[in-house]
């Protein structure tokens, strides 16, 4: 199939009648288109028109779960100018396949309902140009049909080269395996084969259940074994399918909530430092609340100061009774009493004849005090001495600590300062989303991983449940041998049974052959398309039994789990391309090959080596690019590969619409920039 | 100066719920640190108010050495170091109490008014708890500022 001409009228942002051509019979070699477009302004929806054109599809397999009141395909602005008139949004594509010329033409009439627009089919027809110029009209129903001999819609999704599905792929997943063995089936039309397998495995185990009511009992256990082994298996098929669309689904949100994340890209720096800032603060007040709380600790220490003189008084004023001998007394007090009391020094002099002895004396008992209280003056002493020795530290300690509160307060005001500053900068609260849509996206991640790991506990139960399913069978032929039951019914099952081996067995060699065939040629696209650094490590594709891709290395061991992000786009594509050829027999792959954001994952060398040869295995390459991955130096390389034909712009209009603008090549040139210019 | 243990320690019935807010707030470790507060600065600022209507607040057992210290000084300087006014821990404690009751007074006046809920028609002072949530810094700073302003060499 080669794409001629596509007319869009009212589709999406299209507004009016606008076309594009995609090959021009002038330039018959030049096979490759590029469209030029800001995101958001419908690149991604010229391959929407075509699906729709071509299978009536209003849903991409990238739009998920997005409700279809989202997916408008009539234009807005045309149905606002219309006021309570119907819109017509059609599109009409004009391509060759095998030589014959097709133009096909589906329309639908959107019109507003209240609050919400409803789209009802209006058109659709299929003409046939034959060599002689005159052009026939394919009845109706019969025109999917024409389309699926054209492209199957089933491996449709394959050739659109989307980013995120490439890099789906390569993950060694039940997802991937889905995926693989679903473009592999679709591309062998083994459904009829499978559902033989299906129906004759129905009548096995039907025999089987009358045959297990009416034999020998250790046949019957067997039987009974047997059955319940496939049951099992049933489950945990239906567990992983179930795990799968799971995962499917979580992907899914993954997928949306990091395009809802891009729209926060240019302030994530701002949200990165407003979440610093906000734990810096947390850890600050707590601080201050730590500090706080020990204040009270400080109380004492504090209100001594208040007395401090009197402190240093009482202590300096017994420091002086103790220097002059007074605390504690030189003479005791009771001694001084008994010898006033008997009136006799203790050298056995009377002390009242002498008047100045006897005036000494009484001086000594003025200056001395009674025991109890010299010592309790000297503890008070000892007290007061350690009182006073800490009014410098407990000062210090204080004012170190008062100090210590005054900078973590003075920290938070200048956090909230900042703070406040770079909310404002974030602006909306509706910007300030984007943490949530982190959260949101880890829990998804975190999901995904449970769920990996659920369906890999499943896998390897299943793989026993086979194995024991193999011992069974083995064991069920010898019964049957030995107890003798070749009747009717025993004869009967075992066909059936036979018959789904055998069914079985042609399926499974069709599909490894197919499989290798796929991998040698995938292995074939791979080495051309890496880079020489690529090509050195990286040797072979191989498409396993379980469906998982796996890229071998130069030894031949399993290399996938080391490869980059752009190795794993290229050995997607490689993928992608071998299953074209195989459809193709063989040939020229005779799909048009979409790519949408070509070019966001590789090095530079990649790109060129997709620029030299997907033009040459391609029928026909058509480049949906943005200006950050399509630059002058990938327009040169197209240039001189002498197969680029057509370059158009998706321009913005003033009332949010698109314009398609054709511009020459050389034009391109001028108005794509440079890798340094970012 | 035996420092006793065994001596119930009074307050005016009035500054019952002040005490027990200063202490549930954590202002205070335990009510005998707001009484020494209050004691200090009633004795600095030469005033003492006799008990009107005494409510029995803590055990003498839990002053500190230190604190003790304190109280024996200030009699003792107020005494003319006349040891025999110190001898008795309860007739001590009793003075005391006098200038923590004036004491108390001071606080409220310069510096915890601001803290407390309106009073009126001689209500018991309380704190106003939204107001006091940095009351334990501004206190240890109230009662830094009121320390004599002497270098502390030993």
């Amino acid at each position: 199939m080669i794409l001629h001409k596509m007319i869009v009228e009212n589709f999406r942002q299209f507004r009016g009648r606008q076309e594009i051509e995609f090959w021009a019979p002038s330039l018959p070699h030049h096979n490759v288109t590029v469209v030029f477009g800001e995101n958001g302004r419908g690149k991604t929806g010229l391959f929407r028109a075509i699906m729709f054109c071509l299978f009536g599809e209003r849903r991409l397999s990238q739009d998920g779960d997005v409700p279809r009141e989202e997916l408008l395909l009539v234009n807005v602005s045309a149905l606002e100018a219309n006021t309570r008139q119907p819109v017509r949004t059609s599109v009409e594509l004009e391509f060759t396949h095998m030589g014959q010329s097709y133009r096909l033409r589906r329309a639908i009439l959107g019109m507003p309902d209240g609050k919400r627009i409803i789209e009802e089919e209006d058109e659709k027809r299929l003409f046939v140009i034959t060599s002689d110029g005159n052009t026939q009209t394919v009845p109706s129903i019969e025109i999917d049909a024409v389309i699926d001999s054209i492209l199957d819609r089933r491996v449709k999704d394959y050739f659109l080269f989307d980013g995120e599905k490439i890099e789906r792929l390569t993950r060694a997943s039940i997802e991937q395996r889905r995926e693989i063995s679903a473009g592999i089936r679709n591309l062998l039309n083994v459904d009829a084969l499978e559902t033989a397998i299906r129906a004759v495995g129905r009548v096995s185990k039907a025999l089987e259940k009358e045959l297990s009511n009416s034999s020998h009992e250790e046949l019957s256990r067997l039987l009974k074994h047997l059955s319940d082994n496939e049951e099992e298996q049933t489950q945990l098929r239906k567990q992983l399918d179930g795990l799968a669309d799971e995962m499917g689904l979580a992907r899914q949100e993954v997928d949306k909530t990091d395009n809802e994340l891009k729209k926060f890209n240019e302030i994530r720096h701002l949200l990165d430092k407003r979440k610093l800032l906000e734990q810096d603060l947390k850890g600050q007040e707590q601080q201050a609340d730590e500090v706080l709380k020990e204040m009270h600790n400080l109380v004492c220490k504090a209100s001594a100061l208040i007395v401090s003189s009197t402190v240093i008084t009482v202590f300096e004023h017994i420091e002086r009774q103790k220097q002059k001998g007074e605390i504690p007394s030189e003479i005791r007090r009771d001694l001084i009493e008994r010898i006033l009391a008997d009136d006799k020094c203790i050298c056995g002099r009377v002390v009242l004849k002498d008047p100045a002895a006897h005036s000494h004396i009484l001086d000594w008992q003025k200056r001395t005090s009674d025991v109890a209280t010299q010592d309790a003056a000297l503890n008070l002493w000892r007290y007061l001495s350690e009182v006073r020795n800490h009014f410098g530290d407990n000062a210090d300690l204080v004012e170190k600590r008062l100090q210590q509160y005054g900078n973590i307060r003075s920290a938070i005001a200048n956090i909230n300062r900042s703070l406040e500053n770079v909310r404002n900068q974030i602006g909306t609260s509706e910007r300030q989303d984007a943490t949530k849509l982190d959260e949101h996206r880890k829990k998804l991640q975190d999901s995904i991983i449970t769920l990996e790991a659920d369906a890999r506990n499943a896998q390897t139960l299943l793989e026993q449940l086979k194995q024991e399913e193999e011992r069974l069978r083995a064991l069920l032929k010898e019964e049957r041998l030995k107890v003798g039951r070749n009747d009717e019914l025993s004869r009967r099952s075992i066909l059936a049974r036979d018959t789904q081996d055998a069914l079985k067995g042609v399926h499974d060699q069709f599909t490894r052959e197919i499989k290798q065939l796929i991998g040698q040629s995938a292995t074939q696209f791979f080495r051309k398309l890496l880079d020489k650094e690529g090509r050195e490590n990286l040797r072979t594709i191989v498409v396993n039994d379980d469906y998982s891709l796996q890229v071998l290395d130069r030894y031949k061991k399993p290399f996938l789990a080391n490869i980059s992000a752009g190795q794993r786009q290229i050995m997607s594509i490689s993928f992608i391309a071998a299953l074209a050829r195989t459809a193709s027999r063989g040939g020229q792959i005779e799909i048009p090959l979409f790519m949408d954001t070509p070019f966001g994952r590789l090095s530079f060398e990649h790109r060129q080596n997709l620029i030299n040869h997907i033009p040459t295995f391609a029928s026909q390459w058509i480049l949906l690019a943005t200006d950050t991955e399509f630059r002058r130096q990938e327009a040169n390389l197209l240039k001189t590969s002498g197969k680029w034909g057509k370059f158009f712009i998706l321009r913005p209009t003033h009332d949010g619409n698109t314009t398609i603008e054709e511009q020459d090549i050389n034009s391109a040139l001028a108005i794509l920039r440079d890798e340094e210019d970012y | 100066m035996k420092m006793d243990g065994k001596i119930r320690v009074a307050t005016d019935a009035h500054y019952k719920e002040l005490y027990n807010n200063m202490k549930s707030s954590g202002i205070v470790g335990d009510f005998h640190e707001l009484f020494f507060v209050c004691a200090c600065l009633g004795y600095r600022g030469k005033k003492s108010i006799p008990i009107n209507k005494r409510d029995d607040r803590f055990w003498s057992s839990t002053i500190t050495p230190p604190e003790w210290a304190c109280y024996y000084a200030m009699i003792l300087e107020q005494n003319e170091f006349d040891y025999l006014k110190v001898s008795e821990d309860k007739d001590l404690l009793a003075v005391i109490e006098g200038y923590a009751n004036a004491g108390i007074d001071i606080l409220i006046e310069e510096f915890l008014k601001d803290y407390l809920l309106p009073i009126s028609n001689g209500s018991d002072p309380q704190l106003d708890p939204p107001c006091c949530k940095e009351l334990p810094k501004q206190f240890v700073h109230f009662i830094f500022e009121q320390s004599e302003s002497e270098t502390w060499d030993n």
